[in-house]
Order: structure tokens, then C-alpha cells, then sequence
């Protein structure tokens, strides 16, 4: 505790007057003859420690008051805050959060003009000497963010140019490295500001930053801080809460697209939500455009307090290609950051499919890709088919830029080499999806090598060998009875059950299914062998079906199921492409260029319009290339082109904010200090107006109310002892007091005056 | 009768005029009157019959008891006598204290001796006033004479308090000088212990007189008014004691509330009149509703 004015403490040599006081009042006493006193020693006896506890107690109070009043005009403050920023250079880091939920309007000022104008209050307290960093929890990276200046210069220009970003915040992290770079500081004093809204999901990283609270959350003890940690703990941080009453607001915090196979002509099904952070029920309109034009409205939608509400928009794209959209709030409300939500999708006139065979035969129908050719690409349909068929052969493998095809149809090859192999894993890592079709060229032991070198991301299961109907068995072939109902690709395919169970299976190959949990059975023979299998890879599947694509394994080929189970596979597998290309603002795009061995130089356009150009890098952990793009804080689509290369890809990125910055909750600043543990920490009193605070920080806590509470206190227990406790003053009935009404009636009075007796008392 | 004594005021005269004090018990006089005598005597009170002797006055005769019976018979009635009525007057300096009233104890006691005194001198009784503190002072025997009554009243001018106090012994040693059954009135304090006072009484009474107590008590002493811290001391032993009355007081009114119901309680249960009383209540008030009460019983 420290004194301002500590002259006034001489003002405490007051609390003396009351024991003087006391002392006084002892040895003054009215000297009354009585006529016994036998009555009252007994009595004086029985009240001797009562009146002395009075006494005492009456005589601490009044010296109480009298001291407190002394060291109050002493100006009294608490140093351990007044230590904060006391004289001696300062360093000071300022964390500005500009994460989404900041662009919220509260009583009609967006919380991160607020936070601004507090930060330029604290850059104004700043003397000579002392440093200031400014750190942003998204957005751009600024050249000066992270150093502590020793000028206002460069810090008032990037405050003048940081904006909200769609990002979320991470402030406890932020406290982190803002602390270490104070450490690095030589300055006598050094604190944290931080500027937020306290959003409950800016502080979830709490935990990992090591500053919560020891036993808060696990039962193991504490680790030991290491001396740094322990300086760290000990800079104070300072809350500036810029949360105010937000205004209502709506936002759309979900957007999911959906179509059996993303075709132009097929409908596509896109379903938003909205979210009411307010507490009051909003009515909202939402419209869906897609390539910049406006393509469906939807009716008013009525959405409860803190309640979500989805809206289906139904479309179709009318060619195929790229395509961007967008759906959008119509109005304004609490936060215009959180009103839209993005998305991309690429449109194919058909899926494209390469189909793989061993080598190209000149008679047709005597290739093992015959029937898989006649299922993919029936000969009746024409232009308006949905999946475009290439045929490859092995060799090719080496060379085809194999991610322009969503579906890779291998049938009947001897197990590819090493290279071909690792080409096959890059294209499935990456996203693509292959299905072997087994036949006489496939040799279970040379393929399990193939897969083991491949990491296992090859087959779906192990394989086993080859089966045929054993002589005394009875039975020369199998039937197809059981197919996976909940796979959205056999679905379609489980009526009539004769249309698979007529399917008579000469050969297959066994897949061990047991060592494979990963792996789903999506069909199965009469004795619960597996005969078409499917592993899901990273960002793409392996399939398997265990016997051939020709008729001198079974008669599937030639059977009615086996037209739409190809069919139906590769829409199913095609499909499984949407989600794949849409991110959170303020996260890195990345694009894998599995097949490129040089540098590939790519194009990004932003959502602004504008466009750069950068190289990619080779792949860590796998040959080829890889782009990555971390620029992505604004919201909208980012589209990459691929230029030097001989196939050029596009892949456009749809990037949004993250769904839960509109999540409303905030941490209370009890939570907070208990997280924070016994690292010092001040809540700011108002945002708006710092000077209080400035004062807090400067000369610590004025204690100055709470001694004028002690005086209060002590002088109502003064006057409660002096007038409660202490002994009724008030006149009692006495024994005579019957004769009241008749000495009033009869006046009668003594000659006493005249009396020769010497009346005493 | 003169009424220029100091201690005789004509107008508490007047209103006790139309009182008589009558013993409750038979009292030994020489005197025909008001009280119940031992002696059967002839009187308006009819006792009983004794058969006729020789030198009996025959106006006694029962003359309706001879016609009937044929003998003679002579009519006894219950004699009425005079009343030997004995004051004892504490003197000590205890007597001395005033502070809510104007007159002291002592003053107090001998205004109330006074009227007492002239009600039985009126009513032909005999009357006497003993005085004492830790001795004996003064002692007139009882006397129905005005001129022993206007001794009495010059006396009780000249009283003047005195020591400390002694009752107890001093009420045995009066009790066994009355050898005549009497009627004792005793006007003090009684700031003696209460069961050595009590054993006197009990003397009184086993020697066949009637005993009342006037208990007389300065209103100050009764209630305690004080309120700054008062240095009080003993009018007796000149004692010391410094004290805050608003701490004591509470204790202080159990404390004497306890000393007078004692004496009441234990008064009770010997048959002795006690009256507890205090210096601010007219003296003639008290005694006109004392003998009032004293008459119906």
C-alpha cells in the first residue's frame, strides 16, 4: 500500500483523543452521598465486565474512525496495481482483436471502432521511451506487427489500416507471444492490453497456453514454471471490453450442396441456415445467386431467438464448368460479416472416367474393358450422358495427368510397377478414386506387395487368392445375396433382389476382410464372401470387385445389374468431390500437383478480382508439386489456374467465415481472472473513456472508498454500542408507582423547609 | 389540641379526623374503649353466663335465664380497653437520606409518628416513642396524656440522625423491656440483614404484641434515577464506590425490588403488618389507606 498524501498520516496521532478522552472521563465523578451501598457493590459487581467490554470496545471505535479517517485523507492505494505503470519506461503490447464477431454493432458503433479508439487512448498515455507493439488476431500480416517501436508512427498507420477480418481469434495465444516478446523488453514495467469482445470462443485455447488456473481443469498437479514462464505470468494483462448491447442480428451459418453427380441439367439441392444471436424473432429473406445473378429468393423466413432455421434452394447448372454463388441476407442487421456465405462447384458436361485396360486388342469385345466401356458409355445415350469415358492403357498410367479424372476404372492390369503405383497413391491421396475390376492377370501375392509398398492405400483388403467351386462342394458357381442397403451407390440396386441374385459367379478372388477393419463390404456372395469392397484413402477410395469384368469369370457382365452398378458407383464416387473445395478465411488453400515434377506456376484470382501469380513447391513427404495459397482473410471465391502446365487445372475455392464466430457468448471476468490464475489482471471500467483506468494502472487501487465504507461502518457500531447495547436510559415501573395518581391528587407537601432536621443528598 | 408542632399539620389532621386505629389483637389496657381487653368486663359485647355469687351487682341478673330456669345467672360481657401503642423510630444516618424528595426519611418518620401519635391520644389509647440506631435513644413510655403527647411532639422536633444501624439487636432488646402485650410500630429503613431483622420481629411477636412496619425509603433509593457516573458514598461507614448508574441500575432494582418482596413475603407469613413506602407519597395519604385497609380485614 502506498500513500499520496502522506502527510495526513500525522492526522492518525487523532486516534489518541478518545483514549485521552477516556482516561478523562475516569477521573471526573459527581460525588453523591447515598444512603446504603450495600445494594450497589453487589450491583456494581454483577456489571463490572459488561461495562468494561463497552468501554473498550466504544474507545477502539472512535480511535478506528478517527485513524481511518487520517489514512484516507492520505489518499491510500494499493501498489501492487499501482506497479503496473508507475514511473520508469514502459513496454506495452496492445492486442487488437479484428476477428468477425468484432464488426458487431452495439449501440450503434461497431465494436472494433471502440476498440480502435482505445487503442489510440493508450498510444496517447505512452511517454517518451517507452515501446508499443500492436498485434491483430487476423487479417493481413503488417511488416510491424510483432516488434515493439519505440514511435507511434508506424503503429498509428497500421492502425489506421486494420480492419475486421472474417477470421476467429485466438487470444490466448495472442497473450502469449505478445508476452514473450515483452520479455524481451528491458523496460521497468510492461504490460498486456487487450482490446476484444471477450467471445467465449476467442479463449478456448486457454488451456494449451499454460496460463489457466493450477487444478482448474485436470487432477494431475501443476508442472513447475521455468523462471521465464514465471516472468511471464507475472505482466499484467488489461481486458478493455468492448461488448456492449449488441443490435439483433441474423446470420447464415451453414451452407451444404448436394446432387447425386454434380452434371449440368441434374438438379443440385443447396440447404442454408440461418442463426438468431438476438433475443428478440427476426424475419429474414434469403436469396441463392450462382455466377453473379440473382437465381431464387426465398420466402420470408421466420427465425426464433438464439434459434436456427434451414431453407432448401433447388437449381441447376445450365452448363458445365466452373461455377461460383452465393447466398445472401437481404437487409441490414448487427453484422454485416456474417450475412453471406460462399460456395464453388465444378460442373461437368459428363464425369470424366478413364478407363484402364492391359494393352489395346485389335478385336473389341475380346478386351477385358469391353463390357466396362459398354456399361459406362451406353450406345443409345447419345450426347446427354453423364459420364465421359477415356480408355488408357497401362503403360499410359505413367504418363496421364491421371487428377483429370474422378473415377480411374482399372480392369484386369498385372500389378503396376513401383513408380505406376506411387503415381496411383498421389492420385488417391489427392482425391481420386480407383476401382479394380480383377481377371486372370491379377496375381493376389504380386498385388499385396504392390499395396504394401504403397502403404496399404492401394486395395481396399489384402487379397487372398482365387476360388473356384471345389468338385465336391455340389455347386459350381455362387449367387449374390446380400448387398450394403445403407451404401447410397447399392441403394438404388436392392429392387427386385432378382436382379442381383440371378448373377451367377464362376471365380472370384478372396479378399481377407478381416485384416482390413476400414474397409466396407458393399456385396456379397451366398457363403458371406466379399465380392465388391471399398476403403475410403485421405481425400480419395479405393474399390475392389473380385471378380472379372469378362464372362469367363461369372455372368455379370452380361446381367442387367451390372449396367447401373457401374453407374451407380461412379456417381457415387464422383459425387464425393463437393466438399472438397471450400475452406475458412484466414486458412491456407492448398492444391496438391501430384503429377508435376517442375515447378508449376499458378494463377489465383481473388475474390476482390484481383490476380496473383505464384509458383508451387515440391510435395512434402511425396514426389510432385504442391501450391499453397495462405493469403485467404477476405470471404468469397479464390480461383487457382494452373499455367505452364500441359493440362491446365482450375479449382476454385469457396471461403467463408468460420460458423462459430457468430456464436454470441462471452466469458464472464470472473471466468476469466480464474483461467488466468495468478497472472495480475484489470478490467478496464469503460472502453470508451480509459482515464479511470489509466489513473488504476498509475497510482493502483484508491482504497479511499473502501476506508470511507470502514468509517461508515465504524460510526454505525459506535452508535449502535453507545445507544443499543449500553443500558436503557428510560424510567422503569417502580414498586410506588401506584401512588403516581395520588400524589397528583393530593397536592399535599411537606414543611420540610421548615424542618429542624438536616436533610442529606 | 395544639396543631402548631411542626410535625402536625392541620390539614392531614383533618382528613384523618374520622379515622380510628383499632388493634387487631386484644390488648392490655386500664382503660374502657375501643380495643378488645383480655378482662371480661360489662360492656354493650355479650361474653357469657356465670351463675350469680353473692356481691355480684344484680342489674347483671339475667332475669329472662331465671324465669326459665329458676336460678341466677349473670350476664358477662367482652370488656373494651384503652391501647398501649409503642413507635420505634429508626434514627440512623441511613434515616438522614434525601434526594428525590424534599424531606428526609427521618423527617419522614416523624410526621407519620406525629399523626399516629394524635390518633391514639384522641381515641384515649396510650401512646409512647422509642428511637434507637445502634442504641437506645430516646424512650417514652406509652402515655395517653396530652401532656405526654406534647412532650412527644417537642421531642421528635429536636431529632437528629445518628450512626449506623443496628436494628436487630436493638428491636430484642426493646422487645423484652414491653412486658404489657402492645401494639409495635416500627418506621425504618431496615437496612440491617433481613433475617436478624426478621428474628426481632419474631421476638415482638412471641412476646403476644402486634408488630406493623412502616418501611419508609427515599424514592431515589427505590428507583435509582442517576445517570452521569456518580462517586456515591455510605452515609453510615463513609464508604466509596464509583459507579455508572445506566449499568447498574438494572441490578441495582432486582436487587432492592428482592430486599423489600423479602421482607413483604416474609412479614406475610408472621402476621406482620408491613408497609412499604416512600418519602415523595403524602404520609397521611398512606396511613388514611392503610388503616382503611386495616379496618376491613
Amino acid at each position: 500500500m502506498t500513500f499520496v498524501s502522506t502527510a495526513f498520516l500525522l492526522a492518525a496521532a487523532a486516534g489518541a483523543i478518545p483514549v485521552v478522552l477516556h482516561m478523562i472521563n475516569r477521573q471526573q465523578a459527581k460525588k453523591l452521598p447515598f444512603s446504603t451501598l450495600r445494594f450497589l457493590r453487589i450491583s456494581a459487581e454483577k456489571t463490572r465486565r459488561r461495562k468494561r467490554i463497552h468501554d473498550v470496545l466504544l474507545m477502539l471505535l472512535r480511535v478506528a474512525v478517527l485513524i481511518l479517517i487520517a489514512v484516507g485523507l492520505a489518499e491510500p492505494t494499493l501498489t501492487t496495481l499501482g506497479s503496473f505503470w508507475g514511473s520508469g519506461a514502459s513496454a506495452v503490447a496492445v492486442i487488437l482483436d479484428n476477428s468477425a464477431s468484432m464488426g458487431m454493432v452495439d449501440e450503434g458503433r461497431p465494436r472494433f471502432e471502440t476498440a480502435r479508439e482505445a487503442t489510440r487512448q493508450i498510444l496517447n498515455e505512452l511517454a517518451d521511451g517507452d515501446q508499443i507493439t500492436l498485434l491483430t488476431t487476423g487479417g493481413p500480416e503488417f511488416a510491424e506487427q510483432g516488434r515493439l517501436q519505440r514511435t507511434q508512427d508506424k503503429i498509428l498507420q497500421m492502425l489506421d489500416q486494420v480492419e475486421v477480418s472474417y477470421e476467429r481469434a485466438d487470444l490466448a495465444l495472442k497473450v502469449q507471444e505478445a508476452k514473450k516478446l515483452l520479455l524481451q523488453a528491458d523496460s521497468k514495467h510492461k504490460q498486456v492490453f487487450v482490446l476484444t469482445d471477450m467471445q467465449q470462443l476467442s479463449w478456448e485455447g486457454l488451456k494449451d497456453t499454460g496460463e489457466e488456473a493450477p487444478g482448474n481443469a485436470s487432477d494431475s498437479p501443476p508442472a513447475a514454471k521455468t523462471p521465464e514462464e514465471q516472468k511471464a505470468a507475472e505482466i499484467p494483462v488489461i481486458f478493455v471490453d468492448c461488448h456492449r448491447n449488441p443490435k439483433p442480428n441474423v446470420a447464415v451459418t451453414g451452407l451444404e450442396l448436394s446432387a447425386a453427380v454434380p452434371v449440368a441439367g441434374l438438379p443440385i439441392a443447396a440447404s442454408v441456415e440461418l442463426f438468431n444471436t438476438s433475443s428478440v424473432p427476426e424475419k429474414r429473406l434469403v436469396e441463392l445467386y450462382v455466377d453473379g445473378s440473382r437465381e431464387a429468393t426465398s420466402p420470408e423466413l421466420e427465425i426464433p431467438p438464439e434459434g436456427k432455421v434451414k431453407h432448401d434452394f433447388q437449381f441447376t447448372f445450365k452448363r458445365g464448368g466452373l461455377h461460383r454463388g452465393e447466398v445472401r441476407l437481404v437487409g441490414e442487421d448487427g453484422s454485416r460479416y456474417d450475412d453471406g456465405r460462399y460456395f464453388s462447384m465444378e460442373v461437368d458436361q459428363g464425369i470424366p472416367v478413364a478407363i484402364v485396360k492391359p494393352k489395346r486388342h485389335e478385336i473389341s469385345y475380346l478386351e477385358d474393358t469391353f463390357y466396362v466401356e459398354q456399361a459406362l458409355t451406353p450406345p443409345r445415350s447419345g450426347g446427354s450422358w453423364a459420364i465421359r469415358t477415356t480408355t488408357l492403357t497401362a503403360d499410359e498410367l505413367v504418363t496421364e495427368p491421371l487428377s483429370n479424372y474422378k473415377v480411374l476404372f482399372c480392369v484386369n492390369l498385372e500389378a503396376p510397377d513401383a513408380d505406376t503405383a506411387q503415381r496411383l497413391r498421389s492420385y488417391v491421396t489427392g482425391g481420386g478414386n480407383l476401382v479394380w475390376i480383377v481377371g486372370d492377370n491379377v496375381d493376389p501375392a504380386t498385388y499385396n506387395g504392390m499395396n504394401e509398398g504403397a502403404g496399404g492405400q492401394l486395395l481396399p483388403t489384402p487379397l487372398v487368392d482365387v476360388r473356384l467351386p471345389a468338385p465336391g462342394d455340389g455347386r459350381d458357381s455362387w449367387n449374390i445375396t446380400l448387398l450394403d442397403k445403407e451404401h447410397p451407390a447399392m441403394r438404388p440396386l436392392l429392387q427386385p433382389a432378382s436382379l442381383y441374385q440371378s448373377v451367377l459367379i464362376y471365380k472370384h478372388l478372396r479378399m481377407d476382410t478381416a485384416a482390413a477393419p476400414g474397409a466396407r463390404v458393399l456385396a456379397r456372395l451366398d457363403d458371406g464372401e466379399a465380392l465388391l469392397a471399398q476403403a475410403p484413402v485421405e481425400r480419395g477410395s479405393v474399390t475392389l470387385l473380385g471378380t472379372s469384368a469378362h464372362v469367363g469369370w461369372s455372368n455379370l457382365p452380361v446381367r442387367p445389374l451390372f449396367l447401373p452398378l457401374l453407374a451407380r458407383l461412379t456417381f457415387d464416387l464422383a459425387g464425393a468431390e463437393q466438399a472438397r473445395h471450400q475452406t475458412l478465411a484466414g486458412s491456407p488453400l492448398i492444391l496438391p500437383l501430384n503429377d508435376e515434377l517442375q515447378t508449376v506456376s499458378v494463377e489465383v484470382c481473388l475474390p476482390s478480382g484481383a490476380t496473383i501469380r505464384r509458383d508451387s513447391k515440391p510435395a512434402e513427404g511425396h514426389p510432385g508439386q504442391e501450391f499453397t495459397f495462405g493469403d485467404t482473410h477476405a470471404v468469397g471465391i479464390y480461383s487457382l489456374q494452373t499455367r505452364n502446365t500441359t493440362r491446365p487445372i482450375t479449382i476454385a475455392y469457396s471461403v467463408n467465415l468460420d460458423s462459430d464466430e457468430v456464436d454470441p457468448k462471452t466469458l464472464a471476468h470472473e471466468d476469466m481472472e480464474k483461467r488466468f490464475g495468478g497472472t495480475p489482471i484489470v478490467f478496464a471500467d469503460d472502453p470508451e473513456d480509459l482515464s479511470s483506468t489509466f489513473r488504476k494502472l498509475r497510482k493502483g487501487e484508491s482504497l479511499w472508498e473502501l476506508l470511507l465504507a470502514g468509517v461508515l461502518l465504524a460510526l454505525v457500531f459506535e452508535t449502535l454500542i453507545s445507544n443499543l447495547l449500553n443500558p436503557q436510559q428510560e424510567e422503569r415501573k417502580s414498586p410506588m408507582e401506584d401512588y403516581g395518581a395520588l400524589r397528583a391528587r393530593t397536592g399535599f407537601g411537606y414543611k420540610a423547609e421548615t424542618s429542624g432536621q438536616k436533610a442529606v443528598g | 389540641m395544639s396543631t402548631g408542632y411542626r410535625y402536625l399539620e392541620p390539614e392531614a389532621l383533618a382528613r384523618m379526623k374520622n379515622l380510628a386505629m383499632v388493634a387487631r389483637g386484644v390488648v392490655e389496657g386500664s382503660i374502657t374503649g375501643l380495643h378488645s381487653s383480655p378482662y371480661k368486663g360489662f360492656s354493650v359485647e355479650f361474653a357469657e353466663h356465670r351463675e350469680y355469687t353473692a356481691g355480684d351487682d344484680p342489674r347483671h341478673l339475667d332475669y329472662k335465664m331465671l324465669a326459665r330456669t329458676d336460678r341466677l345467672y349473670i350476664k358477662q360481657y367482652e370488656e373494651e380497653t384503652n391501647m398501649r401503642v409503642q413507635i420505634l423510630l429508626d434514627t440512623s444516618a441511613s434515616m438522614g437520606y434525601c434526594h428525590a424528595s424534599k424531606i428526609t426519611k427521618l423527617q419522614y418518620g416523624s410526621y407519620l409518628t406525629a399523626v399516629l401519635a394524635y390518633l391514639m391520644t384522641r381515641q384515649q389509647d396510650s401512646v409512647g416513642l422509642t428511637t434507637f440506631d445502634t442504641k437506645i435513644g430516646l424512650d417514652m413510655p406509652a402515655r395517653s396524656s396530652p401532656r405526654h403527647f406534647n412532650e412527644m411532639m417537642q421531642r421528635l422536633e429536636a431529632l437528629e440522625p445518628g450512626e449506623e444501624t443496628d436494628i436487630a439487636s436493638t428491636l430484642h432488646l426493646l422487645a423484652n423491656r414491653f412486658k404489657k402485650r402492645c401494639l409495635i410500630v416500627i418506621i425504618s429503613d431496615l437496612y440491617d440483614e433481613p433475617d436478624d431483622v426478621m428474628r426481632a420481629l419474631h421476638h415482638f411477636h412471641h412476646r403476644k404484641h402486634e408488630v406493623i412496619v412502616f418501611n419508609v425509603f427515599d424514592k431515589a433509593e427505590v428507583e435509582f434515577p442517576f445517570t452521569d457516573t456518580i462517586a456515591f458514598h455510605d452515609l453510615e461507614t463513609d464508604e466509596k464506590i464509583k459507579i455508572d448508574p445506566a449499568y447498574v441500575r438494572d441490578a441495582y432494582r432486582e436487587q432492592i425490588n428482592a430486599f423489600i418482596e423479602g421482607y413483604r413475603r416474609s412479614c406475610a407469613e408472621s402476621n406482620i403488618d408491613y408497609v412499604m413506602t416512600d418519602t415523595s407519597v403524602p404520609y397521611d395519604f398512606m396511613l388514611s389507606k392503610y388503616i382503611a385497609k386495616r379496618t376491613l380485614l
